[in-house]
C-alpha cells in the first residue's frame, strides 16, 4: 500500500510540470501581456470587466489630457522600463524556471496589479466561493441521494416519472437565466422584494446577534445558492437511482428479503454500501469544487466577489502570478484529491486492489 | 394639455349617443357609465371636470350617487333627469348638484349650462394668464411655445415641450408619475412610466450649461502605415459611410455634437475661407509643393452630413463613395467586395469597449454596402494595446485633443513624422512634410496671437488631410442638482465652477422643504 501511494505521489511531479509547461507556453502566444494592460490603464482604459458586464461610455476618458506620465505619449524606453520591472527582459525559459523554483517552495509572489500576495488574494475571495460551493453541494446531496433511492425503490411508478421530469427540466435551465429570473422576481426589480439584491451580508452585519448574523447570511445567500444548485440534481439523482436499481435486482437482496429483514434494513444495511460506491468515491474531488469552485456569471449577477471573478480578471488583465499561482495550487490539490479518491475506493470496497494490478 | 373631461352617467342609450357625439364633436373628452355603479371611484380615477348625472339608474337612486360624489370631489355636477318636480330639483341641489336640467333638453342648453358650471367650478389657471415662465437660466415663452436656455433657443418636440411646461408651471410642487402622464400624454398612459423617464432625460440633456473648453476631438483614425489609407479618396469614401446624425438621434438621444477641429469651440478652430494672415503662412508651403493649392481656395472642410432618419446613408452618398473607391482603383469583385491588385479592401475596426458595438456595427453594415470588407474586432484591454502598437488595425479610436497654448514639442508627439514610429499619440503614423513644417513653425512663437494663428493654420491643414473620421463630443455640462443651489447667469467659460462660483439659496431650500421634496 505504501509503495503504491509513493508511486502515485512521484507521478504527480511530471504531471504538474506538464500542466505548467503547457499553460506557460500557451500564455506566451497570447497577444498582449501585463505591460500592455498597464499601458491601457495609463491611457485611461483597461477595465477588464467592461467586455463582460457592460458599462463604459462612448466618450473616451481624457487621461491623455492630464498631466500624468501616461500623457507623454508612452515612448519605447518607458515601455522597456516597465518590461524590466516585470522581468520580461529575460528569456521565457529563465522566467519559467524561476517561477517553478519559487512555486516548489510554495512562494507564489504578489499580484502584478495589487500589492497583495496571491495566497492572501485567494483567501480574500474564499468566503464567496465557499458559500456557493458548500451550500449548493450540500443541498444537492441531501436532496439527490434520498430522492434517487426512492426513485429506485419505486421504479416505473408515477412518482418516478414526474420527479424525473422535474429534475431534467431543472437541469435544462441555464443557471444565469434562472439567476436573472430570481433577481427580477424576488429581489426588488418589478415584483417582490423578499431578498437583498447583492452581497453576502448586510452593512450592519457586525452589530447583529449570532442568530441575526446567521439569518442575515442565509437571507443573502438564498438566491445565489438556489441559482447555482438548480441544475445540480439531475446527474446525482439518476446516478444514485441507477446504481441502487442495479443492486436491488441482485440475489443477495432477494436473500436478505427472504430472511425476513425489514425494507429499511435491506436498503440501508445491505444495498446502501454497495450502491453508494460510485457516489462516495466522488466526495474528495467534490471538496475541491466546494472550496475553489467559482462561477463568473452567478458571482457577477449577484454582485459577489469570488474566485470566478478573480480567475477571469487574472486571465484578462494578464496577472501571471495569480494565473499560474492558482493553477499550480489547484492542480496540485486536484492531483492529491485524485489519489485520495482512489484510496477511498479501497476503503469503501476492500475487494478493489490497485496495487496488485499492473500499471 | 388634454381637453375637458366629461363623465356621463346615463342608462338611456339614445341619450348617451346623442350627448356623447355632440360633446366629442365639440372637443370634449367623454367617459360613459350606463349603470351608475362605481361612479365615485370613476370620478376619483378619471378626474372629470364635469359630471352629467341621471337620477333613475339601474343600480339605484341617482341622488345617493350625487351625495357620494360631493363628499369626495368638487367636480362640476349637473343632474339631468326626467323628474321635473320642484321637490326633486331642490333635493338634488341641496345634495350638491350645481345645476338641474330636465329631460327632454336641447343640446345647446346643455352646452350652455355646462359652460356656466365650468366657469364656476374650474379653478383659475395661473398658467393661462402667464405668457412667460423663467426658471434659472431657462425661459419658456408660452405663447410662442418656445424654450430658451441661457438666451438660446432649444429645439424641443411637442411632447418634450408640454412635459417641460407642466413641470415648469408646477415648479416646486411634487408631481406624481400618474399626474404627469395624464397631463402630458392623456388617459391610458398611466402605466407607461418609462415615457416620463425617457422624456425627462431628454429635456435635461437639452437644458444644460455650456462648456467652453476645447471640445474633445474624438474620432476614428486611419492606420496610415497601410498603403491603401494613404489615398485620400479611399479615406473619404470610408468616412462618408459613418452616419453620425442617425447615431446621435437614435443611440445618443441627441446628446452630442460632431467635432470638426482639434481646437473645437475655440479661437484656434479653422472655419470658412483662410484669412490673409493664414494665407501668408500657407502660400510658401503651397509654392514649395508641400501642400495642395486648394487649401488656399477652399473653405475649411466639414464632416459629411448623413440622413438622421435611417442608418443607411442616402443613395447619392453611397454613389459618391462608390465612385471615389472606383476612381482609386478599387473595383467590385464577384463576391461584392472591392479589390485592387488581388487584395480585398478590408477594414478592421479595433475596439475594446462593448459600448461601441452599437455604433460600430451599423457602420460596418454601411461599409459593406459599398463593398468594403469591414469588421469589428473587439478584444480585451491588453490585446487592444498590443494591437494598437503593432499596427494590426485599420480604424481605431483616438482623441488628439489639444491645449490652449500648443507648443512644438507637444504637437510633434501628435502629428510630426518624427514620432510616427514611436508614439501612442501619433497613432495614425502621420508623416506629411507640409504638416511637419507647420508644426515646426510653432518654435519660437512669442505671442498668444501668433500661436493661435499658427494653430488655425495647422487645424485647417489637418482637417483637409482627413486622416480621421470625427466621432462626437459634448459641448455642455450635464448637471443634476437640487433646486436649492444656484449659479451665476454666465458660468466661467472653462469650468463649471460648482465649488467656486455656485451658492446655496436658503429661500429655495425652504420652499423645497415646504413642498416636502427635501
Amino acid at each position: 500500500m505504501g509503495a503504491y501511494i509513493l508511486r502515485r505521489l512521484l507521478l504527480m511531479v511530471p504531471t504538474l510540470l506538464g500542466i505548467m509547461i503547457i499553460n506557460f507556453a500557451l500564455v506566451q502566444f497570447v497577444p498582449g501581456g501585463p505591460v500592455e494592460q498597464i499601458l491601457a490603464q495609463l491611457e485611461g482604459g483597461g477595465d477588464v470587466f467592461e467586455s463582460f458586464s457592460g458599462g463604459g461610455s462612448e466618450l473616451q476618458s481624457g487621461a491623455e489630457t492630464s498631466g500624468y506620465a501616461g500623457s507623454r505619449g508612452l515612448p519605447q524606453d518607458f515601455i522597456e522600463e516597465l518590461e524590466r520591472q516585470f522581468g520580461f527582459d529575460k528569456p521565457p525559459l529563465e522566467r519559467f524556471l524561476n517561477m517553478m523554483w519559487d512555486y516548489m517552495r510554495f512562494d507564489f509572489g504578489e499580484s502584478y496589479f495589487r500589492s497583495i500576495s496571491v495566497v492572501d488574494l485567494v483567501i480574500e475571495k474564499l468566503p464567496v466561493s465557499l458559500t456557493l460551493g458548500l451550500w449548493s453541494t450540500l443541498i444537492a446531496y441531501l436532496i439527490s441521494i434520498p430522492l434517487g433511492i426512492r426513485k429506485a425503490v419505486r421504479d416505473g411508478s408515477g412518482f418516478d416519472t414526474w420527479t424525473s421530469a422535474v429534475v431534467i427540466v431543472a437541469y435544462a435551465i441555464p443557471g444565469f437565466l434562472f439567476a436573472i429570473l430570481l433577481l427580477v422576481v424576488f429581489a426588488g426589480g418589478s415584483y417582490l422584494q423578499w431578498f437583498p439584491l447583492r452581497g453576502l451580508t448586510s452593512d450592519n452585519f457586525d452589530e447583529l446577534s449570532a442568530i441575526g448574523k446567521a439569518l442575515d447570511y442565509a437571507h443573502h445567500i438564498a438566491l445565489p445558492v438556489l441559482a447555482t444548485t438548480i441544475s445540480a440534481f439531475a446527474g446525482l439523482t439518476l446516478l444514485t437511482k441507477n446504481s441502487f436499481l442495479e443492486e436491488i435486482r441482485k440475489q443477495y437482496v432477494t436473500t436478505a428479503k427472504a430472511k425476513g429483514l425489514s425494507e429499511a434494513r435491506v436498503l440501508y444495511g445491505h444495498v446502501f454500501r454497495n450502491a453508494m460506491l460510485i457516489v462516495i468515491s466522488g466526495f474528495p474531488a467534490l471538496f475541491v469544487s466546494i472550496f475553489f469552485g467559482g462561477s463568473l456569471i452567478i458571482e457577477t449577477i449577484f454582485s459577489l466577489d469570488g474566485l470566478g471573478r478573480l480567475g477571469f480578471e487574472a486571465a484578462v488583465s494578464r496577472d501571471y502570478p495569480v494565473m499560474f499561482g492558482t493553477l499550480f495550487t489547484f492542480s496540485l490539490i486536484g492531483l492529491v484529491m485524485g489519489l485520495v479518491t482512489d484510496l477511498t475506493y479501497i476503503w469503501v470496497d476492500p475487494r478493489i486492489d490497485f496495487e496488485s494490478r499492473e500499471t | 394639455m388634454s381637453s375637458t373631461r366629461v363623465l356621463l352617467v346615463e342608462d338611456d342609450p339614445n341619450i348617451v349617443d346623442l350627448v356623447r357625439s355632440n360633446l366629442l364633436a365639440r372637443g370634449f373628452d367623454v367617459e360613459v357609465n350606463t349603470t351608475g355603479e362605481g361612479v365615485p371611484a370613476l370620478v376619483a380615477d378619471y378626474q372629470p371636470e364635469i359630471v352629467l348625472l341621471d337620477l333613475m339608474l339601474p343600480s339605484g337612486e341617482g341622488l345617493d350617487i350625487c351625495r357620494e360624489i360631493r363628499t369626495h370631489s368638487a367636480v362640476g355636477l349637473i343632474v339631468v333627469s326626467a323628474r321635473a318636480g320642484e321637490q326633486d330639483k331642490v333635493r338634488a341641489l341641496n345634495l350638491g348638484a350645481d345645476d338641474y336640467l330636465t329631460k327632454p333638453f336641447g343640446i345647446d342648453e346643455l352646452l350652455a349650462r355646462m359652460t356656466a358650471t365650468l366657469r364656476r367650478s374650474r379653478p383659475l389657471e395661473v398658467a393661462a394668464e402667464q405668457t412667460e415662465i423663467t426658471l434659472g437660466h431657462l425661459r419658456i415663452d408660452l405663447d410662442a411655445q418656445a424654450v430658451y436656455a441661457n438666451g438660446e433657443r432649444v429645439q424641443l418636440t411637442p411632447t418634450e415641450y408640454s412635459l417641460l411646461q407642466v413641470l415648469a408651471t408646477n415648479a416646486g410642487k411634487l408631481l406624481t408619475y400618474d399626474q404627469l402622464l395624464r397631463d402630458v400624454w392623456g388617459r391610458g398612459y398611466e402605466n407607461s412610466r418609462e415615457y416620463v423617464r425617457v422624456y425627462v432625460g431628454r429635456i435635461r440633456n437639452k437644458v444644460e450649461l455650456p462648456d467652453g473648453t476645447i471640445g474633445q476631438a474624438q474620432g476614428f483614425v486611419f492606420n496610415l502605415r497601410k498603403d491603401r489609407w494613404q489615398d485620400a479618396r479611399v479615406r473619404d469614401a470610408v468616412a462618408m459611410m459613418l452616419n453620425f446624425e442617425w447615431a446621435n438621434e437614435t443611440l445618443f438621444y441627441g446628446l452630442y455634437e460632431r467635432p470638426n477641429s482639434f481646437w473645437q469651440n475655440t479661437e484656434m478652430m479653422a472655419v470658412g475661407m483662410p484669412s490673409p494672415e493664414e494665407v501668408a503662412i500657407l502660400q510658401p508651403l503651397v509654392d514649395e509643393g508641400l501642400l495642395d493649392a486648394s487649401i488656399l481656395t477652399d473653405e475649411a472642410r466639414l464632416p459629411f452630413v448623413n440622413d438622421p432618419a435611417q442608418n443607411q446613408p442616402p443613395r447619392r452618398a453611397r454613389r459618391a463613395a462608390a465612385d471615389l473607391l472606383a476612381e482609386a482603383g478599387w473595383e467590385v469583385g464577384d463576391d461584392g467586395m472591392r479589390r485592387k491588385d488581388g487584395e480585398t479592401l478590408e477594414i478592421v475596426i479595433l475596439q475594446t469597449s462593448p459600448a461601441f458595438d452599437r455604433i460600430v456595427n451599423p457602420y460596418v453594415e454601411n461599409l459593406r454596402g459599398i463593398g468594403v470588407d469591414a469588421s469589428l474586432r473587439r478584444v480585451d484591454p491588453a490585446q487592444y494595446t498590443e494591437l494598437r502598437r503593432s499596427g494590426g488595425w485599420d480604424l481605431a479610436n483616438h482623441s488628439p485633443t489639444q491645449t490652449f497654448e500648443p507648443t512644438m514639442t507637444s504637437l510633434k508627439q501628435w502629428f510630426h513624422s518624427d514620432t510616427a514610429e514611436d508614439s501612442s499619440r501619433n497613432l495614425m503614423a502621420l508623416t506629411d512634410p507640409g504638416i511637419d513644417r507647420i508644426v515646426e513653425g510653432f518654435d519660437g512663437l512669442e505671442s498668444l496671437d501668433a500661436i493661435q494663428l499658427q494653430a488655425r493654420v495647422l487645424d485647417r491643414v489637418l482637417q483637409a488631410y482627413g486622416f480621421w473620421i470625427p466621432q462626437w463630443f459634448k459641448d455642455v455640462h450635464t448637471v443634476a442638482y437640487w433646486d436649492q443651489y444656484d449659479h451665476p447667469e454666465v458660468i466661467p467659460p472653462y469650468a463649471l465652477g460648482v465649488l467656486d462660483t455656485w451658492w446655496f439659496d436658503a429661500d429655495k431650500a425652504a420652499a423645497l422643504r415646504e413642498a416636502g421634496a427635501l
